[in-house]
């Protein structure tokens, strides 16, 4: 079982440096920086894309609750709404400061956000 | 009798005069109407914004009448530019979440929007747009078109798209359908989005979650467990995906950039010749009947008992044959500007063949690699699926060798 497991890891590993290169690659030949600013997004993939179930999604008047392992996260304030351009990368890390209870994590998180949002 | 005779000539005289004068000016009356786009100004909660999928629009290059010049590299490119031209309309919005245009099917989204250009001349743009939910259900099945002026080429409104008004429309319309959904429609949509796409990588391990329901569009008769290992697995896949259309943006944008200069220069000048030769034409065909009338007339006052009926009569017959002329000449004039048409496509045309041969080739081998892919991590999925419940794996469909 381990050793299937590994080979999907292994696979979505090459596919992850693949489809980078062929983000720069698309990039260098647009002369875009396009939606994602054209930074390296590995690290930011870890962990991330938790099923969000219907019974946990609720509206809740400027707030939204997302479902993760039972825990609720709020949509805070400090977060203003997701821009429509926002590629992948920029959702995921939107989505980690959502998730993010701490104040000043969920900060430097959002500066990243919007740090990687001023490359585009 | 010769009253008859006088009065149909005159008659007659009268009606090819006026075609004839008619046919001198050609007017036309024309409106811009920019319908604004409208716009949602309050921030709708993260878990409720639809992710909307655009298809790379259908150039349609069978169903071309026979008097339309299209050129196959434009009307392919125009199929990019304006999936590239409604996503930044739709994106102004703030109604929808992510908007991509994805190169086909298979792009598993909330709603996914498939269109056809069936007239693109730089005078009128017709859309035929159909969007449809990932429920099954059809948002939109409509005919757009919008012809415009030629204020709208005119050097101060350089900026602006003159056929923004049909993807303000388009958008406007899409918008009404999404204010209808409720809340929990819309939670459903994006949960359906999600099995749909599991469904596809593993139909061993999600294709109990959804059923059909009596009109036949999915619905959700349960969910995974939250802590479901397949769809954790699902889950970095479906991140994988979303990294991949984010590529594909990156090429169409690139093209859709590069080819707006030239493109808009090629469709204002094609605006302007589509209208002379439909001038020159509608005026070469109304001296034609003009100049035929007059002969007639003419002929028909030459056996007049009247001196100067007959005189009439030669003067219409002069006339006629004048009207005639001038006729053959617009005619030739049409010709001469649709070869120019013809000319200034064949132009944009290789400007634009490179360009557009190139995405077509790095677009479908690059989504032919990444389902390539995808298949390898099916099979894998398929296993990890049959380990870890214990159930027997099917037995492989026998060869032809082996059932003889």
């Amino acid at each position: 079982m381990e050793d299937l497991e590994q080979t999907l890891e292994d696979a979505i590993g090459t596919f992850d440096g693949e489809i980078l290169r062929e983000q720069e690659n698309a990039r260098d030949k647009t002369g875009n920086v396009g939606s994602a600013g054209g930074q390296s997004s590995v690290e930011v993939l870890a962990g991330v894309g938790e099923f969000e179930s219907a019974e946990d999604s609720t509206a809740n008047g400027g707030a939204s609750s997302v479902g993760t392992d039972g825990n609720n996260a709020q949509i805070f304030d400090d977060i203003p709404p997701a821009s429509p351009g926002d590629d992948v990368v920029a959702r995921q890390i939107r989505e980690a400061a959502i998730k993010e209870q701490d104040p000043e994590q969920r900060k430097i998180l959002w500066e990243e956000y919007e740090r990687y949002k001023g490359g585009s | 009798m010769k009253y008859c005779c006088r009065s149909f000539l005159q008659a007659l005289t009268t009606f090819a005069l006026i075609i004839f004068v008619s046919s001198c000016a050609t007017y036309e009356v024309r409106t811009t109407d920019l319908k604004p786009v409208e716009r949602l100004t309050i921030d709708v909660p993260e878990d409720l914004l639809i992710d909307v999928g655009l298809k790379v629009f259908e150039p349609d290059l069978e169903d071309i009448p026979s008097d339309e010049i299209v050129f196959v590299s434009v009307r392919e490119s125009e199929s990019v530019w304006i999936a590239q031209q409604l996503k930044n309309t739709l994106e102004m919005t703030n109604a929808w979440g992510v908007v991509r245009i994805v190169p086909d099917d298979e792009t598993y989204m909330d709603l996914r929007v498939d269109g056809k250009v069936i007239q693109s001349d730089g005078e009128t743009l017709t859309l035929e747009l159909r969007a449809i939910d990932t429920t099954g259900r059809v948002w939109l099945d409509k005919e757009y078109s919008q012809v415009i002026s030629r204020y709208s080429y005119d050097p101060s409104q350089s900026g602006h798209e003159p056929f923004q008004g049909l993807y303000n429309e388009i958008s406007n319309d899409l918008l009404s359908v999404l204010r209808d959904q409720s809340i929990e429609y819309r939670e459903d949509l994006r949960t359906i989005s999600v099995i749909n796409f599991a469904q596809s990588f593993s139909p061993e391990a999600f294709n109990q979650y959804l059923t059909l329901d009596d009109e036949g569009y999915y619905q959700i008769d349960r969910l995974p467990a939250q802590n479901d290992p397949m769809l954790a697995r699902i889950e970095q896949i479906q991140l994988r995906d979303q990294m991949f259309v984010d590529v594909l943006q990156d090429y169409y944008l690139g093209f859709a950039d590069k080819m707006d200069e030239p493109y808009r220069e090629w469709r204002a000048q094609s605006f302007e010749e589509t209208q002379i030769i439909r001038d020159l034409e509608t005026s070469a065909r109304a001296r034609r009947i003009g100049g035929w009338l007059s002969i007639l007339g003419g002929v028909a006052g030459l056996y007049d008992d009247s001196n100067t009926n007959r005189l009439a009569g030669s003067v219409a017959i002069y006339a006629g044959l004048e009207a005639l002329k001038s006729s053959y000449q617009k005619r030739d004039e049409a010709s001469l500007h649709i070869q120019t048409l013809s000319e200034m496509g064949q132009s944009i045309e290789a400007e634009l063949e490179p360009s557009i041969i190139e995405l077509q080739d790095r677009t479908i081998t690059l989504t032919g690699t990444v389902r390539d892919q995808y298949d390898d991590w099916r099979s894998i999925l398929q296993e990890i699926y049959y380990r870890e419940t214990g159930y027997p794996e099917p037995a492989e469909p026998k060869t032809e060798n082996e059932l003889l």
